[in-house]
């Protein structure tokens, strides 16, 4: 999968001398080997399915979507900056959203773990003003809207998110986008597919000790820490589950990408909890990886939340965007990117081979206003059980 | 008629304190307003600019913290361990190449710079695939040649993390210490030798202690280094249920909401006051050994002829080799090839293509050369300049522009980024230049000005202060002096601080993390995305591989520019001149010193 991102203007003519060797090497290179069918540029079949404006916006939205449209435009607003930790990996999503909407493009930054709050207020600080809407997990979209990061904006597709304690802040300030489907994966060239772990249970099998099971470190905001807020918060599991899955003798996995990556080349037989979307890509490149989607004790979503920045520059397009994210086209990109939406207007909102989300057993979500908590509550004991 | 007495003694102070208040004038915005704006950040309950109230709450939390000292005590344990072992096998290895006669030796210094040149990102990244337990290709190779049930070797432990980061650590150790090596006062050993000591008790007596300062030198940077090395920690470390000072300060920051930054702040304050510690540990050590100096005449030294020792002595190079070069890079090429990295069996371009087709990277990759190029050149300007006042100056102040230079290294780069863009962006005309590559490369200038300075510094002291003189007494201007005596006569340590400093600036990661945007992307931080928020390893690799085949091909037309002309200036300057006067009348020896030659006592 290809990021997507939009080269600066101003880098472009300053850059080409030396990247055209970069590009000649690489050329070169490519020119004389394999097509490497198996490899991964995915964006064809990621790409969303054509729509009429009425289908893919809603027919009671289109003109309101006209409207924004081509005020943004009227206004100039042609490039929205995007600061995401998904970033990299949404490009499709952007594809169409750009499709949608010609002449406005995004410009989408890879946002670091705890540099959020940090980035937002230099953009603030620099007067320079360059994002217009930050979108990563709620622990960090949390510590933005506390600091006064964002301005309130209720998206007019998104009425169901109104009083949901869950899926936004009171303020409007910051509102739940996609969920992040997390999985158990495994090494199919280890384990078979009948003996892959089915759920959270599963892992304390002996069978798994002696360091062949990786988790997200829980100790950091992700993945990890997720999975075990939300055992605990949920009441289906409790610490002495911890204490067991730490004396399966676990290694810890850093970023979810690396998880999925130890889980791949065999480093950990059984991964945990690992972005589905590493997994499908992965898989695609030929990678033996397989997954499992908790079938018992608990789904586990983690929720993208997603806020226009406090005087962003291009304020009409980020609503417009803001707007579209709810859409049945929207809905679709972010299924075929491995992406459940919170909409529940979607009948069939559901990555390929998935259940609808309408039918998952996840874990009790937890309000906006009680993450950090939940989140810090425990984190001594946590940090003292996996440190 | 004559000053008045308070004139005189005003303008006496000016000469004597004026040089060294210009050098920290100068340094006071880049290099203490951050540290100034990290200790207000420690005071702070919110980030500088972001609001909030004065508050010690940082500094209780920290300090009541018990994790505080236990890794604090782990990083005390990698930085002693990484500092012994690399200083050991670096100067080792020095010795032997500038002073044996070790079959290879020629090739020892390509390999140092090329690991040097090689970010640690990559080093671990290589070991991990290695030497993962039982994924790692050692461990395979292992079960299939001895049919046992599992390898012997893990990274994800305190060797493997000591390891890791020693093979990193002696690279640089060897640069920095084979120019002290080279213009070492070979008549001290000939004297020790003719007074019939033998080759051991000649090393030990009297060449280590005249390599003292350097070595101290040395060492306290790369203990510096490691107390806040992170990217190595993170990666080979954590796995393994390691953590350390530099993990903690960043899970202040990463895994606190909303960022703890000032407790962050308070925690790097402690190692800024061990900094301090160090330095003066340092100085006051070597000042009681005042009498150990190295300048002196360069005459010619028989090699020790080793023996049958040589071959160990190679065997020990050739191991670094392999551990250092061949296996960890060997298994980054690889990677590039395939379609998932670390997964074998299938080899594929489609890597490349990648790197090709993205504009993103190829802006990154020409960020990267532009940040190297000026950030070592500007870094090792400021390296001379601090070093040369510090060295010419009387005044009681004159450690000033160094302490200042040094603290920035305590910081983890994280947070040294954190206090730049604080520092920065409170001054008016700095706010502007926010997101382009002129601040990644005043932030970098900052960031390597403590390695280059360790690197040209010796060169400083080699100069002899006769010609400067004679200069001033012809009529020429300080400015002038420098220019034309000083800078031509420490060329080539400059150009080994430049190097130095650019290599170290085009590969930071920490710095460039905060403070690259959409404007000015820079490689490490574009593989960083790839390898944090894709699976794309191989794509990340392959951007490694195609930055460094660039590399080789700009630093060969590089090779082939410098030799046409140093061959030119040859043939003008045996036409023109019969010899150049280095320093009280001698003649410069055409040894080619490429690289830093002593450290200051």
């Amino acid at each position: 999968m290809t990021p997507k991102k939009v080269m600066p203007r101003r880098g472009r003519g300053r850059s080409s001398c030396i990247a055209l060797g970069a590009l000649g090497i690489s050329l070169t290179l490519a020119a004389c080997g394999s097509s490497g069918s198996d490899a991964s540029s995915g964006s064809d079949a990621q790409s969303a399915p054509t729509m009429s404006a009425s289908s893919a916006l809603g027919s009671q939205y289109v003109t309101q979507f006209q409207a924004l449209y081509k005020k943004a435009k009227a206004d100039g607003q042609t490039t929205i900056q995007i600061y995401s930790a998904d970033a990299a990996t949404n490009g499709p999503l952007y594809d169409a959203f750009e499709k949608r909407f010609p002449g406005i493009t995004i410009s989408a930054h890879s946002a670091e773990p705890g540099t959020l709050s940090a980035t937002l207020s230099a953009d603030l600080a620099s007067g320079k003003k360059t994002i217009d809407i930050a979108s990563t997990g709620s622990t960090e979209m949390i510590g933005g809207a506390q600091t006064g990061d964002f301005q309130s904006y209720e998206p007019f597709t998104a009425a169901f998110q109104k009083g949901n304690d869950v899926q936004a802040d009171p303020n409007n300030d910051i509102r739940a986008v996609y969920y992040s489907i997390k999985v158990i994966a495994y090494n199919t060239s280890r384990v078979k597919q009948a003996d892959a772990p089915t759920g959270w249970e599963d892992l304390l099998d002996s069978r798994w000790a002696g360091g062949k099971l990786g988790l997200r470190d829980p100790t950091t905001p992700g993945g990890g820490q997720e999975l075990v807020s939300d055992m605990l918060f949920d009441g289906r599991f409790d610490v002495s589950y911890l204490d067991s899955l730490k004396a399966q003798g676990i290694k810890l996995l850093g970023s979810p990408a690396a998880a999925a990556n130890a889980v791949a080349t065999g480093q950990v037989s059984v991964g945990f909890p690992v972005n589905y979307n590493d997994v499908l890509a992965l898989a695609k490149k030929g990678g033996p990886i397989g997954y499992v989607f908790p079938a018992k004790g608990g789904n586990l979503l983690s929720p993208i939340y997603q806020g226009i920045v406090k005087s962003a520059p291009d304020l009409e397009a980020a609503e417009l965007f803001e707007d579209w994210s709810y859409t049945p086209e929207a809905i679709a990109a972010l299924n075929t990117l491995g992406s459940y939406s919170p909409a529940p207007s979607a009948p069939n909102n559901a990555p390929a081979n998935l259940p609808a989300f309408s039918t998952l057993d996840l874990f009790k979500p937890i309000p906006l206003a009680k993450v950090n908590e939940v989140n810090t509550g425990p984190a001594a004991q946590i940090q003292k059980i996996f440190h | 008629m004559k000053s008045p007495q308070y004139l005189r003694s005003s303008r006496d102070a000016l000469r004597v304190h004026g040089p060294v208040l210009v050098v920290f004038l100068v340094l006071f915005v880049p290099f203490v307003l951050p540290v100034v704006m990290l200790v207000v950040g420690a005071l702070r309950s919110a980030a500088p600019g972001l609001g909030g109230n004065w508050t010690a709450s940082g500094f209780r939390t920290v300090y009541s913290n018990p994790t505080t000292y236990s890794t604090l005590g782990d990083s005390l344990i990698l930085a002693s361990s990484v500092t012994v072992i690399s200083i050991s096998l670096g100067v080792f290895l020095a010795w032997a190449v500038e002073r044996t006669n070790m079959p290879l030796r020629r090739v020892v210094t390509p390999v140092m710079v090329i690991v040097f040149a090689t970010p640690s990102l990559f080093l671990a990244l290589g070991w991990e695939m290695l030497a993962n337990n039982p994924a790692g290709l050692l461990n395979k190779g292992f079960v299939a040649a001895f049919g046992t049930s599992s390898g012997p070797f893990d990274v994800n432990t305190w060797p493997g993390l000591i390891g890791v980061n020693v093979l990193k650590t002696s690279a640089i150790v060897y640069l920095l210490m084979i120019g002290p090596m080279r213009a070492m006062d070979h008549s001290l050993i000939e004297a020790s030798r003719s007074a019939g000591a033998s080759t051991r008790r000649t090393i030990f007596r009297i060449e280590i202690p005249l390599l003292a300062p350097a070595i101290s030198g040395v060492a306290m940077l790369t203990f510096v280094v490691m107390l806040s090395v992170l990217d190595v920690p993170l990666l080979i470390g954590v796995p393994g249920n390691i953590f350390v000072y530099s993990t903690q300060i960043f899970n202040y920051i990463a895994a606190t909401a909303p960022p703890a930054y000032n407790s962050a702040s308070a925690m790097s304050m402690l190692l800024m006051v061990v900094i301090v510690v160090l330095l003066i540990i340092q100085r006051s050590l070597l000042r009681k050994r005042a009498f150990v100096t190295i300048a002196g005449k360069q005459r010619a030294s028989s090699r020790v002829d080793l023996g049958g020792w040589r071959w160990l002595c190679l065997g020990v190079a050739v191991l670094y080799t392999l551990a250092a070069l061949v296996l960890p890079v060997g298994q980054i090429l690889i990677g590039s090839f395939q379609p998932v990295f670390g997964v074998y069996g299938h080899w594929t371009l489609e890597n490349f293509r990648y790197v090709a087709s993205t504009p993103e990277l190829r802006h990154a990759i020409a960020n990267t050369f532009e940040i190297g190029v000026v950030a070592g050149f500007c870094a090792a300007l400021l390296a001379v300049a601090i070093s040369y006042v510090q060295r010419r100056s009387t005044s009681k102040l004159r450690r000033l522009p160094e302490i200042s230079v040094w603290m920035i290294l305590a910081l983890p780069g994280l947070v040294l980024s954190l206090a730049m863009v604080w520092a920065y962006l409170s001054i008016p005309g700095l706010k502007n230049l926010y997101d382009t590559v002129a601040m990644l490369i005043i932030s970098l200038v900052v960031y390597v000005t403590p390695v280059a300075m360790r690197a040209s510094e010796g060169a400083i002291v080699q100069i002899s202060t006769e010609l400067e003189d004679a200069a001033r007494v012809s009529g020429a201007s300080g400015v002038r002096t420098f220019v034309s005596i000083v800078m031509r006569l420490i060329a080539p340590s400059f150009v080994a601080a430049w190097l130095v400093g650019g290599f170290l600036a085009a590969g930071n990661l920490d710095v460039p993390l905060l403070m690259s945007g959409p404007n000015n992307p820079t490689l490490p931080v574009e593989v960083y995305n790839l390898y944090s928020s894709t699976a794309n390893f191989a794509g990340a690799a392959a951007v490694l591989v195609t930055f460094v085949a660039l590399f080789v091909c700009i630093a060969l037309v590089g090779v082939v520019v410098w030799r046409l002309v140093l061959v030119r200036g040859v043939r003008r300057r045996s036409a023109m001149a019969p010899g150049r006067v280095v320093s009280g009348g001698r003649k410069a020896e055409s040894r080619g010193d490429v690289l830093p030659t002593e450290s200051r006592a």
